[in-house]
């Protein structure tokens, strides 16, 4: 390896170093913030140092029945231990110890709290089961490897405990979740949407997701039933809106790629033989387009000598390989002009008798219908 | 006459029991209006296209029909939704919806649609167990495919380990009564043949009603995932004689809170072919919240029903694997990276013993999206070659974020060369752009409207548009 490509690849990794600490520094956005009172907890030092019980300070947590309540110490309660911290005037260099940032009024941090909670949650409720005490849902662990605010429970946490992980094994998020009128999941209920994480069959929406949701959904359908209902699915597989997550701006010219590619799947969404054909055939890409369009019907699309047998490009090679494609202007009357025992031309589409002798008894067994197209009356040996 | 007041009391108690659970229920609308306009032009601007639709989607929801759902120990959910659409195509020509027009006739094709996209009473009741039922038009989902119908579907989990699925009814077909299914198997016009002259579109299928049954059984390790057998089989005639679609369907999935790893499977076994139709594989390791990267194999035999001659046509299938790496949280981290390279394989051999035993295309991708807020940028690469010719292409997208996320403007650029051998003349450079508006205009209506602009070798310069309005209560 040069000089130069040393270079190159101590630049790449650098590059791809940079951009894995921007990218950890992700928006942290959520319920609680260390900033919410501007307060400095230090639950080291109260928690582990000195023992001192959760309720001690959040005196209204043990009772508290919904996540809207705002469940910060009061001032009293700080004051109970610390009378010194009593105010007294500006913030100074004493007041910093606690007070990151001036003192907002709890009011408005109450009001901002109530808006942004998107869990149901009952801390009455759950506080007689927690044996290991607060800390068994709010971890004092610094090192967590998640950019949630530590202090919070993750959705991890929830599922772990009975009765949350039936609920989840059931797909059934709406005992916690804010639900919407239909009856799903509120997205954005406190104005972040909600998306599952990665250990979550998978399902962390990234960029691929609409091309790969595929196996998660044929899995667990239920789980994508508590975010989307029916008209999500149709939205693009109704075939009828163009979905530009799927679709993007310049789709019609770059359609044939894909199409010829194989890398979409055309037919999830739409009928070949009804959408493709509407366009291909007024376009004169088709076989049997009219001829009034001043175009030689047929002979756009393919190179010269496409038909030949033997010829240089081939079709029955591209054939095999996508006949998807060849579906969208074709019909079978095309490929019966050609490849029927009954046409001028006979051409047998079938590889050597050897091979497809076993194959045709076991297609004539299930469904004769295709063979009768060609063969009018289907030898009862094939039967 | 005590009898009477007997009845009466009883009657009363039954309304009062009906009339508190539907207090409680929640009734919400959705509607979506979409225009659509584009045009196409012929090669060398010989002709020029011009296309339109209007489509109109209604939705309506009632959910807790039964009241609260309550504790989650006695859980009971009844709802109803009905998704209805009416798509009227402007671009249709005449000479397409006509039987007698031999060259121009296409099956099942209309220029207005009146249809009921899914509608269904459902309800879920338990949790362990639970029981879950859907009857009207559904959507089927299972390892072995996708289909709507109208039937009834029926499910069972016990313990989280078991889950038993079981659906039967009319596939969806296009003349249906309200039927609007554009997704169908590949390249089969079905439906009946009224009304066509004898030889015009042969290959139009007699499929009326063309029953359709499900069954699948779930085994879940909690915690862990599951592994899903489905059974899935289609018939052409009402007397269950002659198989459409018949296919054994398997799914795999490995995941779980603290698992460090992912695996997704879901693969099809065609029963008329015995061979795999799909096998979509993928396994990621996530060392890390922000971390993941994995491998992905793709197996994809695409069969047609069993009644179409595309059927008897002896396809080879395509074989992808792939790798990929991703960093960032999709929706949250400011910057996101994903890349991945990809290796695809078809076999001919069979067919073509003189020609190369194997085609190969090979090739990679990348994905970069910065959140700088307002701002998000989004830039993509991707290039392969090999035996379906030389790829390459770019897009650059942004969008901005302005009165608090309500009003979204972005535009994106694309640029691609594509050389390909059996049609160089077609492709080669092609530049594309769109621009796009979502505006949240009040907190029930969203309005998006979008103008992209595009220059290829064939057509020259072309322009489409569209228009969506959103309207949810």
């Amino acid at each position: 390896m040069g000089r130069r490509a040393h270079i190159a690849v101590a630049a790449a990794v650098l590059l791809l170093g940079a951009a894995a600490l921007w990218a950890a520094a992700a928006d942290q956005g959520g319920l609680l913030r260390p900033s919410t009172l501007g307060i400095e907890a230090h639950h080291e030092t109260h928690v582990v140092e000195k023992s001192i019980g959760c309720a001690a300070c959040h005196e209204e947590a043990p009772t508290s029945s919904s996540s809207k309540d705002l469940l910060l110490p009061s001032s009293d309660a700080c004051l109970a231990c610390h009378p010194e911290a009593t105010c007294t005037g500006p913030l100074t260099g004493a007041c910093r110890s606690c007070h990151a940032s001036a003192p907002r009024s709890i009011l408005s941090a109450r009001f901002e709290h109530a808006g942004k909670a998107a869990i149901r949650f009952d801390h009455e409720k759950h506080t007689p089961w927690m044996k290991g005490g607060c800390t068994a849902c709010h971890s004092l662990d610094p090192a967590r490897p998640d950019d949630r605010n530590p202090l919070l429970p993750s959705m991890q946490a929830c599922i772990e405990c009975h009765p949350h992980d039936k609920a989840f094994a059931s797909d059934l998020c709406v005992p916690c979740h804010v639900k919407t009128k239909k009856g799903t999941l509120a997205l954005a209920p406190a104005g972040k949407t909600l998306t599952p994480p990665a250990w979550m069959h998978g399902a962390d929406h990234d960029g691929a997701w609409v091309l790969t949701h595929a196996p998660a959904a044929a899995t667990r359908p239920g789980l994508c039933a508590a975010c989307h209902t029916d008209r999500d699915c149709a939205a693009c597989h109704a075939g009828k809106v163009k979905p530009e997550s799927i679709h993007p701006g310049d789709w019609l010219n770059f359609h044939p790629v894909s199409a010829n590619l194989g890398e979409l799947r055309c037919s999830a969404c739409h009928s070949y033989q009804a959408f493709c054909l509407t366009c291909h055939r007024k376009a004169g890409v088709a076989w049997d387009s009219p001829s009034t369009l001043g175009v030689p019907a047929g002979n756009v699309f393919h190179p010269p000598g496409w038909y030949s047998l033997g010829g240089p490009s081939k079709h029955s090679v591209q054939a095999r390989k996508n006949l998807s494609s060849c579906v969208s202007c074709h019909t079978e009357s095309d490929c019966i002009t050609c490849h029927s025992s009954s046409s001028t031309f006979s051409v047998s589409p079938h590889p050597s008798p050897g091979l497809w002798l076993d194959k045709c008894r076991l297609l004539a067994k299930k469904n004769p219908t295709s063979c009768l197209k060609c063969h009018p009356s289907v030898p009862l040996q094939c039967r | 006459m005590h009898g009477r007041h007997g009845w009466a009391a009883a009657v009363l108690v039954a309304l009062v029991a009906m009339v508190e659970p539907a207090l409680a229920a929640e009734f919400s609308v959705q509607s979506d209006t979409i225009g659509q306009a584009y045009r196409i032009r012929g090669r060398d601007g010989l002709f020029t296209i011009p296309r339109s639709r209007l489509t109109q989607l209604l939705s309506l929801y009632g959910t807790d029909l039964l009241g609260k759902a309550g504790d989650p120990g006695s859980y009971r959910e009844l709802s109803i939704v009905l998704n209805f659409s009416l798509d009227h195509d402007f671009g249709v020509q005449s000479s397409s919806l006509d039987p007698h027009d031999e060259a121009s006739f296409i099956p099942h094709l209309s220029r207005t649609q009146v249809g009921l996209l899914t509608g269904h009473l459902s309800g879920r009741f338990g949790l362990d167990p639970s029981f879950t039922f859907s009857l009207g038009r559904v959507f089927l989902l299972d390892p072995a495919g996708f289909a709507a119908m109208d039937g009834l579907k029926l499910g069972l989990r016990v313990a989280r380990v078991l889950s038993l699925q079981l659906a039967a009814g009319l596939e969806l077909a296009p003349d249906m009564r309200l039927s609007v299914a554009d997704f169908s198997p590949e390249g089969v016009s079905w439906g009946n043949r009224d009304g066509y002259p004898a030889g015009v579109h042969p290959e139009v299928i007699i499929a009326r009603p063309r029953p359709l049954l499900v069954a699948a059984l779930g085994l879940g390790i909690p915690g862990a995932g599951s592994i899903t057998i489905s059974y899935r089989s289609t018939w052409q005639d009402p007397h269950f004689k002659h198989v459409s679609l018949e296919r054994l369907g398997l799914g795999l999935d490995v995941s779980g809170p603290g698992l460090p790893l992912s695996v997704r499977i879901r693969s099809a076994f065609d029963l008329v072919w015995r061979r795999f139709s799909e096998i979509d594989a993928e396994v990621e390791v996530l060392p890390h919240a922000l971390v993941g990267f994995g491998i992905r194999f793709l197996h994809l035999l695409p069969l047609f029903d069993s009644a179409s001659i595309f059927n008897v046509f002896d396809i080879d299938p395509h074989d992808e694997v792939g790798a990929f790496v991703t960093l960032g949280k999709p929706r949250s981290s400011r910057l996101t990276l994903a890349a991945g390279a990809f290796l695809r394989l078809t076999d001919v051999s069979e067919h073509d013993p003189e020609g190369d035993d194997r085609l190969s295309d090979a090739g990679g991708w990348l994905v970069i999206r910065a959140r700088l807020n307002p701002v998000e940028v989004a830039w993509s690469a991707r290039g392969s070659g090999g035996e379906s010719g030389v790829l390459a292409g770019t897009r650059l997208q942004a969008s901005i974020l302005l009165l608090d996320g309500r009003l979204v403007p972005s535009a994106g650029l694309g640029l691609w060369f594509w050389d390909d051998p059996l049609r160089r003349e077609h492709y080669g450079l092609t530049t594309g752009g769109s621009a796009i508006l979502r505006w949240r205009v009040v907190r029930p209506v969203l309005l998006v409207a979008g103008l992209d602009v595009y220059n290829n070798r064939v057509s020259g310069t072309g322009l489409a548009g569209n228009v969506r309005l959103v309207v949810e209560f």
